[in-house]
């Protein structure tokens, strides 16, 4: 049984309204973008902290007896093992072993999970999840409009974590869960999407989430929005949901092994990508690219007449022409400094990203 | 994953049990001491290709079980699963290459290579 909530509306709307914030509508959700200097806000998640605004991504309540059992049986990750207050990242893949989503898995209590995602569209991991549960006692909702997600990054974030839940957050850093008795009827902090630096997420009841954001600001932390976390992801090699995550590549190409049990038995699409990992026929890898001014993500890349690829991202700070960008490259062209041409241009591989390195 | 090859056809309204896979079933009740069971067949979330099959020894069937007399044991399969299920037939492939159990389904349109996942 599934209930869709989608909505244009997020839970911030509300309380980001006099924050000086800009929304543009992404994937037909309204997303903060900016607080009028991008080229700031992209410094301060290198020096300082940021306290950011995740509510247009993807929560999901998955409770029941069997869920956790579903979804270890349905995901690459092992996840058998998860306890309650502990957290674990895994991949939904398709039957030929393509991605559909990337999410954590956050264990509440027995029988009761919250499913986290970069995604801004819900329905493909609710439906993929959805259509194998035949006689298990499981049921999905999509609380995302329910349950805000405030996200703290940069080096300073864990300061700032810690003064605002009063949490251990080293208990945190390890990989647990922490219910905080803060904010009228409590928070969850956990760490954030395991791909980001010195990322922490708070997860409250939408009514609240102000609360948490002005907390973060008293305590030194500056509003930051999509566009110059898109820059840092980019600039740093993590793949995104959408861009980079989605049913064109597979979870080695993505350089996701982190999240792979090659252990643990089926799951859907197993046989496809322990096929891959056997034989050594990941094709592309997940690169990182230096791009002039002009270049597009969706550009198809070529060396000579050969195809090479494709660019999947492509960002650019204010005053800044040449772009930070990401894209598949095929096996023979990911040596650094490798000149390809997307169309007119000529493209330079940086280096194979590692999602995990960061 | 291989493609399913065609079958002989078994009325949609039921699975059928070979006489092989039946004496298979009972000799495992036997093995576990139970005189009076049935077979759950049943269908889960997972396996490589999303869905795979659940073989089980229980004392009755549950309400909403269709219950089907095969070979001389009782098959019991959740309404819910047996959608995924019907016309299939159920065998045991012995012998040093054996498969055990194995299910020819004509709603596979995708089979795994070990047999126990399918997608429809």
């Amino acid at each position: 049984m599934t209930t869709a909530n989608q909505s244009t509306e997020t839970s911030s709307t509300k309380f980001l309204r006099d924050s000086g914030v800009e929304y543009e509508a992404i994937g037909g959700k309204p997303v903060a973008v900016s607080f009028g200097d991008v080229r700031a806000e992209y410094e301060t998640l290198g020096n300082r902290a940021a306290v950011v605004d995740l509510s247009h991504t993807t929560r999901v309540m998955h409770t029941g007896r069997d869920a956790l059992d579903l979804l270890n049986r349905l995901t690459t990750n092992d996840l058998g093992g998860l306890h309650v207050a502990e957290v674990a990242t895994t991949v939904l893949t398709s039957e030929i072993g393509r991605v559909i989503d990337v999410f954590q898995v956050v264990c509440l209590r027995p029988g009761r999970l919250m499913l986290i995602s970069e995604s801004i569209d819900s329905k493909p991991l609710i439906e993929n999840i959805d259509k194998y549960t035949i006689l298990e006692d499981a049921d999905l909702e999509d609380v995302s409009s329910q349950i805000a997600r405030v996200g703290i990054r940069g080096p300073q974030a864990r300061a700032v974590a810690g003064e605002i839940t009063e949490a251990d957050v080293s208990s945190v850093d390890a990989g647990e869960v922490r219910y905080v008795p803060a904010f009228g009827d409590g928070a969850i902090l956990l760490k954030g999407n395991p791909l980001v630096p010195d990322g922490y997420d708070v997860l409250i009841p939408a009514e609240a989430a102000g609360q948490v954001w002005e907390a973060a600001v008293n305590a030194g932390a500056v509003p930051v929005g999509h566009h110059a976390l898109e820059h840092a992801r980019i600039e740093v090699g993590i793949p995104g949901a959408g861009t980079e995550l989605n049913d064109r590549v597979n979870p080695l190409e993505a350089g996701l092994e982190e999240f792979v049990s090659f252990t643990k038995g089926c799951y859907v699409g197993q046989e496809v990508i322990a096929r891959l990992d056997t034989y050594d026929k990941v094709q592309r890898r997940l690169i990182r690219l230096d791009a002039p001014e002009g270049v597009e993500s969706g550009e198809l890349l070529e060396s000579g007449t050969r195809s090479a690829g494709w660019v999947s991202s492509v960002s650019r700070l204010p005053s800044n022409g040449r772009a930070a960008a990401l894209g598949y490259v095929r096996k023979a062209f990911l040596k650094p400094g490798t000149v390809l041409r997307a169309g007119s241009r000529e493209v330079t591989v940086v280096e194979t990203a590692s999602p995990g390195a960061h | 994953m291989t493609t399913a090859t065609p079958q002989p056809r078994v009325p949609i309204n039921t699975i059928q049990v070979t006489e092989k896979a039946a004496g298979k079933v009972r000799e495992f009740a036997q093995k576990d001491g139970k005189d009076a069971f049935g077979l759950k067949v049943a269908v889960q979330g997972g396996g490589c290709s999303g869905l795979q099959y659940v073989l089980e020894l229980v004392d009755g069937p549950e309400d909403s079980d269709k219950v089907i007399a095969e070979n001389g044991i009782e098959v019991y399969v959740p309404k819910r699963a047996f959608v995924f299920l019907a016309g299939t037939v159920l065998d045991f492939s012995d012998g040093l290459n054996g498969r055990g159990f194995e299910f020819r389904n004509p709603n596979a349109k995708r089979t795994c290579g070990c047999g126990d996942s399918f997608s429809v």
